[in-house]
């Protein structure tokens, strides 16, 4: 090699240094600003072997388009974590809760599962497997008889055999009649339907659009968005055209916003009837830079899982939210957010089942959770852990009823929520009604 | 026919988004033979440095043109420190598409690890919706085609009328000649990867303007587009290139007017394909032979 | 050893065997023969799609919650000797539009277009494979078989693969180190000497193709078969690219060196990631292996650009020369072998 190539060598080296250099850096950087989750791994690895901790995994995509399920998940698992050590650990044991990215996609979702379940010895339980990965990954934890609390939303978990598998919210199904139901109650006639061709948006539309049908409302327009396009001025003109007085929606943010930021360009925006997905921190961020503040929130009605977010278990939840910003960036963000409280609730369970079963062992303590939440005579209510964990030391039945509400795990482990409608009003969400069972048959036809 | 004239007006827009980077990517690839995708990275890191700037109270069209500057700072020192280096060394034409892909995707990833896999918007307001019988546009919709339309005019007329833009189209050509002939080919070739990179920088705000949110994936999920545009015109040809962006957009707007919108894309690059069949040089070019890489 | 480290394994294995058969097929095609197929990946997702339909019946089954135009239920090892079939015929009429006509660089764009456009219409006409959801429930053959533990049945997976993995390996031998071989080489090096020897460039191009098509398929069908299921997001165009970098690392051309190069790069960068000491945010991870994969990219192509195991060369010395007809040229001259 001459001196030149040598030369070239070094510069081409120094840049490759460099990138890495930049790659290390943000890896502390980020760490310490966006916080998905924190550079605990070795710290707590090590403290895994003293002190005999138990762990709860966050399994969802922390890269790519997804990668706000994982923060999502963290900002119901940290809070919970603080509390349940707040209150003496499990057992004796400390909860951690460890992230593991799913990548979003099953190929690289079912080797990071495998790997985690064989790295862990003191795995309890998992929070995970979205929408994206849970048909590739539940099978696993099943398999290695690990408890999996899933946000899942599709139809295949309906009636499941999985033991090992479940599910506090609603699934897409449901949760499309709800959107529906709720059309009808806030007395719109002309109804659009408007939905991204993601696998999470998919999962509600056809029970929105039927519900709508169904409730002898006037589709005007049915679109699907094909997601992360330039434009979508096209749609947008039709939607316009179309002049529906509410468009029933589900998309991810970026399609979201720049579809109604064109809308809003050559016409009206109507009144919104969204999901949950309107209350995750990135979909409100991205709207409001597309359509302005003031606008989004004259306009969206989410329909969401009801929950009085007055109750106790919330206001305990909210303050360990934000007691936890050294583990979940900006804590503020995810209050409302009805997936991470349903992980709280998760986590919360599953350490109530542990103390009902005086066993952290997976396979011992997975038939105990329906046992701390369904009511039963006599059984004492609470809403904390701390609250669970002293009736049950007293020999009491407990029913714990969490920040989403009760848990009334059917047999198939869903247990589905009753829906409500809110709107955001002076920084906060607020119910403005609450849909009823009847209402919601009207829409489904169930 | 009012949906069809909106739908053109909507072609437009994004025909004028698509040319500014198109034109970019075209000239530099004439100029040098360096299949360049990690183009697209540029877009969003200059897209970025608007970010920051408009973050702490920088006027987005300023910023915009902070960001041509640095997009072009960005592509040279990308040519001077690793492309020319590998060129030198011998890589040919595959392993520069190679090396251009790998470079893309640690600036993407590189980004994404800093700023995390969030979304980001620019803080301006699109302004009024103006109507033109059935065209509806908004000022800053104007604003960007008003700019991509004098940027393509500015770049073609300099390759058309100034001495440099002789000696770039010389190069583009046959480089050797143009070096027998006193051409500084270095200089010009560094001027190439400049321009190429300010057209990036422009087109990544235009970009990110027109879809309003955007990640440190952007750039690159949109590179494909930018490039089918170019390659349909003809790559090498600015005209070809604008020609290109206008039939991608026009296409996919009317497309989506008309049928199943969701299959848009796949309806321009149809197009695309079908014309390189028909026509390998695409639209414009007149070179239909491969070369090897300039240097 | 306990149960889940033996399923870890398995799965690296499993990866592995998956990630070499796909890294062969295309380093025949962009090793030996020189064609950047750029669409790669489509053709292990119609492999994994294909080995779905016949294998999970038909759309009803299941609960009727999955959208696809048919489905049958054949038994092992039917439904991946279908994927090959169908990965080779699509893999023969993309060639056919691409291959004939079009200037070498213009065929890489229009590759990549091609893997764009089949997600974008697989996402969208969500009656093909069921759009973004994709396919799940895929029945894993080994799992059929009763009295065994499901460890057991694992590691029976393993042995599918490895075979299948040896076999492609024994073709892959077969075609590189042979006459045909040469020919393939040959279009890679000088298309125009190629052609003045009698033999068409574009033909071995697109049986090349094909070939390469069909061992994506394959690698397709048995990932898909493994985790059980499929979707869009497991085959976005960036993938394409681990693959031609454990090309390059692994050595152009060489049938051992890309099986190790896929064993590193498609599997090792991924796993080691997690052991870094770089603390645990899962975005940086992700972003760092993406970064890895383009720096191991450039190093080789900078430092070792024939690879880790490089192409076997014959190489004449100027005594064995001189018995051939007279050429003018100094010192050793490199041939292919």
């Amino acid at each position: 090699m001459s001196t030149r190539n040598g030369t070239r060598l070094l510069t081409v080296g120094g840049a490759v240094v460099a990138a890495l250099g930049v790659a290390a850096w943000g890896s502390n950087s980020s760490a310490g600003s966006t916080g998905n989750a924190q550079s605990k791994s070795s710290g707590v690895k090590a403290a895994v072997a003293t002190t005999g901790s138990v762990e709860v995994a966050i399994f969802h995509a922390f890269s790519g388009p997804n990668a706000a399920y994982g923060p999502e998940a963290g900002a119901g698992c940290y809070p919970a974590e603080r509390l349940i050590n707040a209150a003496g650990g499990i057992l004796g044991h400390q909860l951690v809760c460890t992230p593991v990215d799913s990548k979003g996609d099953p190929a690289d979702a079912v080797p990071a599962a495998n790997r985690m379940i064989a790295s862990s010895s003191n795995l309890v339980g998992v929070l995970g497997g979205g929408s994206d990965t849970a048909t590739s990954v539940v099978p696993l934890f099943q398999q290695a008889k690990i408890p999996v609390f899933s946000t899942t939303g599709q139809s295949a978990f309906d009636k499941t055999k999985d033991t090992y598998f479940w599910r506090i919210l609603s699934p897409d199904a449901a949760q499309g009649s709800a959107m529906a139901a709720a059309a009808k109650k806030l007395g719109f006639k002309r109804v659009a339907a408007l939905f991204g061709n993601d696998s999470a948006a998919q999962g509600s539309a056809p029970t929105a659009v039927s519900g709508v049908k169904r409730l002898r409302l006037k589709v005007v327009a049915n679109q699907t968005l094909a997601v992360g396009q330039t434009s979508y001025r096209s749609e947008a003109q039709a939607m316009s055209t179309a002049k529906p007085q509410a468009i029933v929606s589900e998309a991810d943010p970026q399609t979201s916003a720049t579809f109604f930021s064109e809308l809003s360009q050559v016409g009206q925006v109507p009144k919104l009837i969204t999901d949950p997905v309107s209350q995750e921190p990135t979909w409100r961020k991205a709207m409001i830079g597309a359509i302005g503040k003031s606008a989004l929130d004259q306009r969206d009605y989410a329909v969401v899982a009801y929950s009085p977010m007055t109750s106790q278990a919330y206001k305990v939840y909210t303050a360990a939210l934000l007691a936890s910003s050294k583990q979940v960036s900006k804590p503020s963000q995810w209050d409302a957010d009805l997936y991470s409280v349903a992980d709280y609730d998760s986590v919360i369970t599953m350490a109530l089942a542990m103390d009902a079963a005086h066993s952290t062992k997976p396979g011992v303590y997975n038939a105990y959770i329906t046992k701390v939440t369904s009511p039963a005579h006599g059984a004492t209510v609470v809403h904390t852990y701390a609250a669970g964990k002293a009736a049950l030391a007293k020999g009491k039945r407990i029913q714990y009823v969490g920040a989403v509400g009760p848990l009334a795990f059917n047999r198939y482990h869903n247990a589905g929520n009753q829906f409500a409608i809110e709107q955001f009003v002076n920084g906060n969400w607020k119910v403005s009604s609450v849909l009823s069972a009847a209402e919601i048959r009207a829409a489904s036809g169930l | 026919m009012s949906v069809f004239i909106s739908a053109l007006g909507f072609g437009v827009v994004t025909a004028a988004i698509l040319a500014i980077s198109a034109v970019g990517f075209t000239l530099q690839f004439s100029v040098t033979n360096v299949f360049n995708l990690a183009f697209g990275s540029v877009m969003t890191l200059s897209g970025f440095v608007a970010y920051w700037l408009n973050q702490v109270g920088v006027d987005i069209w300023l910023a915009m043109l902070a960001a041509a500057i640095c997009g072009g700072l960005i592509s040279v020192a990308i040519n001077e420190l690793l492309y020319e280096p590998f060129i030198r060394h011998g890589v040919n034409l595959f392993g520069m598409v190679i090396i251009t892909i790998s470079v893309g995707l640690i600036f993407d990833h590189g980004l994404q690890a800093v700023v995390g896999p969030s979304f980001f918007s620019y803080n301006a307001p699109a302004g009024k919706a103006l109507h033109f019988a059935d065209f509806v546009l908004t000022r800053q919709e104007l604003a960007i085609i008003a700019i991509a339309a004098a940027l393509t005019a500015v770049v073609q007329g300099a390759l058309q009328y100034t001495r440099l833009g002789k000696a770039m189209r010389g190069l583009a050509v046959n480089p050797a000649l143009a070096r027998a002939c006193g051409v500084p080919t270095r200089s010009v070739i560094a001027l190439a990867w400049f321009v190429s990179g300010a057209l990036a920088g422009i087109g990544g705000v235009a970009l990110f303007l027109d879809i309003s949110t955007f990640t440190a994936t952007t750039g690159s999920e949109f590179l494909i587009v930018i490039i089918a545009a170019a390659v349909l015109g003809g790559v090498g040809s600015p005209r070809g290139a604008v020609l290109g962006a206008l039939v991608v957009g026009v296409v996919t707007e009317v497309g989506g007017a008309y049928w199943n919108p969701q299959l848009k894309d796949v309806l321009a690059f149809s197009v695309m394909i079908v014309v390189l069949l028909v026509r390998p040089q695409g639209l414009f070019a007149q070179l239909a032979n491969e070369r090897a890489v300039a240097r | 050893m306990s149960a889940g480290t033996q399923y870890y394994i398995a799965t690296i294995l499993v990866y592995i065997s998956v990630n070499a058969i796909a890294s062969w097929g295309l380093d025949l095609q962009f090793g030996v023969t020189g064609v950047l197929n750029f669409a790669f990946i489509l053709f292990q997702a119609v492999g994994a799609y294909t080995a779905a339909m016949l294998s999970l019946g038909p759309p009803s089954s299941n609960g009727g919650f999955q959208h696809y135009p048919f489905g049958v239920h054949l038994p092992f090892p039917v439904p991946i000797i279908g994927a090959m079939l169908v990965g080779g015929a699509l893999s023969g009429i993309v060639g056919l539009i691409t291959l004939r006509r079009l200037r070498s660089d213009y065929q890489a764009m229009v590759m990549l277009v091609v893997s764009v456009v089949a997600t974008v219409v697989i996402e969208s006409v969500i009656g093909l494979a069921n759009g973004s959801a994709g396919l799940s429930l895929i029945p894993n053959p080994a799992h059929t078989i009763s009295g065994v533990s499901r460890t057991a049945q694992s590691w029976l997976f393993v042995g599918i693969c490895w075979l299948c993995m040896v076999l492609v390996g024994v073709i892959m031998y077969g075609l590189v180190y042979s006459p045909y071989g040469r020919v393939l080489r040959g279009t890679r090096e000088n298309e125009a000497a190629i052609e003045a020897m009698g033999r068409d460039a574009t033909r071995a191009r697109m049986q090349v193709f094909v070939i390469g098509g069909a061992f994506g398929a394959l690698s397709g069908a048995l990932l898909a078969e493994f985790i059980g299921a499929w979707a869009p997001s497991d085959w976005l165009y960036p993938e394409t690219f681990v693959f031609f970098t454990a090309v390059i690392v692994g050595g152009r051309g060489s049938v051992s060196g890309v099986a190790i190069g896929a064993a590193l790069v498609c599997v090792g960068v991924q796993q080691a990631v997690q052991y870094l000491p770089i603390g645990s945010d899962p975005t940086v991870l992700a972003s760092l292996e993406w970064i890895i994969t383009g720096l191991l990219t450039m190093l080789f192509l900078w430092m070792r650009p024939q690879g880790l195991l490089p192409e076997r060369r014959r190489r004449f010395s100027i005594p064995e020369l001189r018995k051939l007809p007279a050429v003018g040229s100094e010192g050793a001259v490199e041939l292919d072998a």
